[in-house]
């Protein structure tokens, strides 16, 4: 979820050349706030986020919350659809129709959609070894490539474009893996939760940092943060003698298989909210309504390069108030009912 | 992968480009000369397309309508540009590379001195059949001897637009019938601002530290002598005392004696004498930088932005006057290393 972000991290998020400190020093406010998420699912055992907001705010008050989630979901998975499916265009099939791209890509989503939860977890265990050591193997070859020069002058502009970069990077992608956390109510074990939390937001950080880190030894401050896609560029640049060249296709193959996986999530938490309120147990019929739904709603207002990132920096606003404030006060209420019990 | 099929092209069907040449046309039109190669009986065939727009896109969109195929240029190796073109700035010619997905970003530019860029790219290459490829090669094995720096696209645009370093790019040039590396272009910004010759170009090699090996010559000494190099690493420190800022340079050059019979007694002296010659040659090539001010070509202005980085927002403003009354020191230390294979120089019996 949190590294599948990686390849439409573009390179102008506030810090300039200090981005890649921003990715290391995500991890203080991502892993506090993961824990915030997981907070409520872990006081009220063998409920569900929606339940537990019908039992902390009432029901009138609980299904407004639930729906602006499932609101901020949706328009997380429109963001993601859109930046994948126009990156697929913009790099590699100029001349095929947008909304091709993003018929194959419903349809792949449904089907991971449909095997359910379960499914969609072993498969992103496969996935991320794949990413691991393409990102390995891409820093290793690079070595020639890099121009260490680029790297200074170190915090230019003080700290304060750092803590910029570094909220920049939190909403995206760390605060949209809110569907992820929330669905852990599924999961058979709840005290190993944590741990798992701490350690992938340790993980991630550093391969999103590492990641910023070669775009601006490869590519230098300027064009880093022209690209609207700088690690694909970056990598096109790395060759490894005559043989390896072009890697940027396998590497962007893999990242698309990911964004399958986060797009999977944001659907599965979408479906379930929906079928909460209407009371069903039926997941293929909703899943199949809302993907092709958000699918198509996405390539009709965010089709280009510039629509997508345009509206993702205002996203990037707009999802601080749902994805921060609001689980925040549903911790501290959780919180409160769970000392009013004792 | 099946939503790939409406951009599914045949091998047999693709155009490929491996270099592009772009002069300045009439009324500011920008002429391009694209080198096309098909396989023909498993040869490649290659011929030459001539377009000519108002902007670089509208000329290759002009040249497919003379080929009926669209132009595959991801295996564009060098694009040439002429020296007029250069004069009035290269900057939406980087941008529309950039911008576009097809063309290579670790592709070679070249200027073309005194000469049209597809006067170039049209001459008879002396080995290969397809003229671009020989010209990349030509680059390259330049660089690998130290004789001019590879600049490809990324690279020079990471020094167009980083903070106090000017760009360079090879200049080729037409002698007689041969095409020839002559040393380095100079820009100021994305202008072209003047030229370096090859002896000066090998000296920049050295204090840029893009010695790859070679050979050195001097022959301000007894008699010619020549050196492979080995190794080179240059420190050039910025100061900034009483408010004035001199530069310190710090060249440490390992050599290997290639041609010359002189006793390995006498290789004290012959160090100190390269000393001295190397030092004058370092000399000269500042003298050059004084003389274009507009292009700090040396990056000096980056040495100084990143040591001293809060005083480089007003020593900008003034940073050529700088370089126009530049004071500096060298300290030169070249270091015989060894003699190749024999351990004494060969003589004449009397």
């Amino acid at each position: 979820m949190l590294i599948s972000g990686l390849m439409s991290l573009g390179g102008s998020d506030g810090a300039g050349r200090d981005t890649w400190i921003s990715a290391f020093l995500v991890v203080i406010l991502a892993v506090p706030m993961y824990y915030i998420y997981f907070y409520p699912l872990k006081s009220f055992k063998n409920k569900d986020i929606f339940q537990i907001h019908d039992i902390i705010y009432g029901e009138k008050v609980g299904f407004i919350i639930s729906l602006i989630y499932i609101l901020t979901v949706g328009l997380v998975f429109v963001v993601s659809f859109a930046r994948y499916s126009v990156f697929v265009k913009t790099v590699a099939l100029e001349k095929t129709p947008i909304l091709i791209i993003a018929i194959f890509m419903i349809i792949t989503v449904i089907y991971a959609c449909v095997c359910g939860f379960e499914t969609v977890a072993r498969f992103s265990e496969i996935v991320i070894y794949l990413i691991v050591i393409f990102l390995v193997f891409t820093l290793v070859v690079a070595y020639s490539t890099v121009n260490t020069e680029n790297l200074q002058p170190i915090l230019e502009s003080g700290i304060q474009p750092v803590f910029k970069g570094m909220f920049s990077i939190f909403a995206s992608p760390y605060l949209e893996s809110f569907a992820l956390i929330s669905l852990f109510s599924n999961v058979y074990d709840r005290n190993k939760v944590p741990k798992v939390l701490v350690v992938s937001t340790v993980i991630s950080a550093l391969v999103i940092g590492v990641a910023f880190l070669r775009n601006l030894l490869i590519l230098g401050n300027e064009a880093t943060q022209s690209f609207y896609y700088p690690s694909y560029q970056a990598i096109s640049l790395i060759t490894f003698g005559s043989f390896f060249q072009r890697q940027e296709v396998t590497v962007s193959a893999t990242f698309l298989i990911a964004d399958i996986i986060r797009l999977s999530v944001f659907s599965i938490f979408i479906t379930k909210g929906i079928n909460y309120f209407l009371r069903k147990r039926e997941l293929v019929r909703t899943s199949v309504v809302i993907i092709i739904g958000l699918g198509l709603v996405s390539v009709y207002f965010l089709g280009n390069t510039i629509k997508v990132f345009t509206f993702i920096d205002m996203y990037k606003r707009i999802i601080f108030i749902p994805l921060v404030i609001l689980p925040c006060i549903t911790a501290l209420i959780s919180l409160i009912k769970i000392k009013e019990r004792n | 992968m099946l939503s790939g099929c409406s951009d599914y092209h045949e091998v047999e069907d693709l155009t490929i480009v491996t270099a592009v040449a772009i002069d300045k046309g009439v009324e500011n039109r920008i002429d391009i000369c694209v080198e096309v190669v098909k396989i023909k009986d498993n040869l490649p065939d290659v011929s030459y397309i001539y377009a000519s727009g108002e902007t670089y896109s509208q000329a290759v969109t002009n040249a497919i309508k003379t080929t009926g195929n669209d132009l595959f240029f991801s295996h564009t190796a060098v694009m040439i540009l002429s020296e007029e073109f250069a004069r009035d700035g290269i900057m939406d010619i980087l941008n529309t590379i950039y911008r576009s997905s097809k063309l290579r970003l670790d592709m070679n530019l070249i200027i073309a001195e005194s000469v049209l860029a597809s006067e170039i790219l049209t001459s008879k290459p002396f080995i290969e059949t397809v003229s671009g490829l020989e010209i990349k090669d030509v680059v390259e094995i330049s660089s690998l001897q130290s004789e001019v720096p590879t600049v490809p696209v990324y690279e020079f645009i990471d020094m167009v637009t980083s903070e106090g370093v000017s760009g360079f790019l090879p200049k080729i040039s037409l002698i007689g019938e041969t095409r020839e590396i002559t040393g380095v272009a100079l820009f100021s910004q994305d202008y072209l601002v003047g030229f370096l010759d090859e002896e000066y170009t090998k000296i920049l090699s050295i204090l840029l530290n893009e010695v790859k090996g070679g050979v050195i010559t001097f022959d301000e000494i007894q008699s010619p002598i020549s050196f492979n190099l080995e190794s080179s690493k240059t420190l050039i420190t910025p100061y900034i005392v009483d408010g004035k800022l001199r530069f310190v340079f710090d060249v440490k050059v390992k050599l290997n004696l290639a041609e010359n019979s002189a006793n390995y007694e006498d290789l004290e002296l012959i160090e100190t004498q390269i000393n001295m010659a190397l030092k004058n040659d370092i000399n000269n090539l500042l003298k050059i930088a004084k003389e274009n001010p507009t292009s700090d070509f040396l990056g000096l202005g980056e040495l100084v932005y990143k040591k001293y980085t809060d005083e480089w927002s007003f020593l900008r403003e003034k940073f050529e006057v700088f370089i126009e009354f530049l004071e500096y020191d060298i300290n030169v230390n070249c270091e015989i290393v060894g003699a190749g294979l024999i351990s004494s120089p060969l003589s004449p019996k009397n």
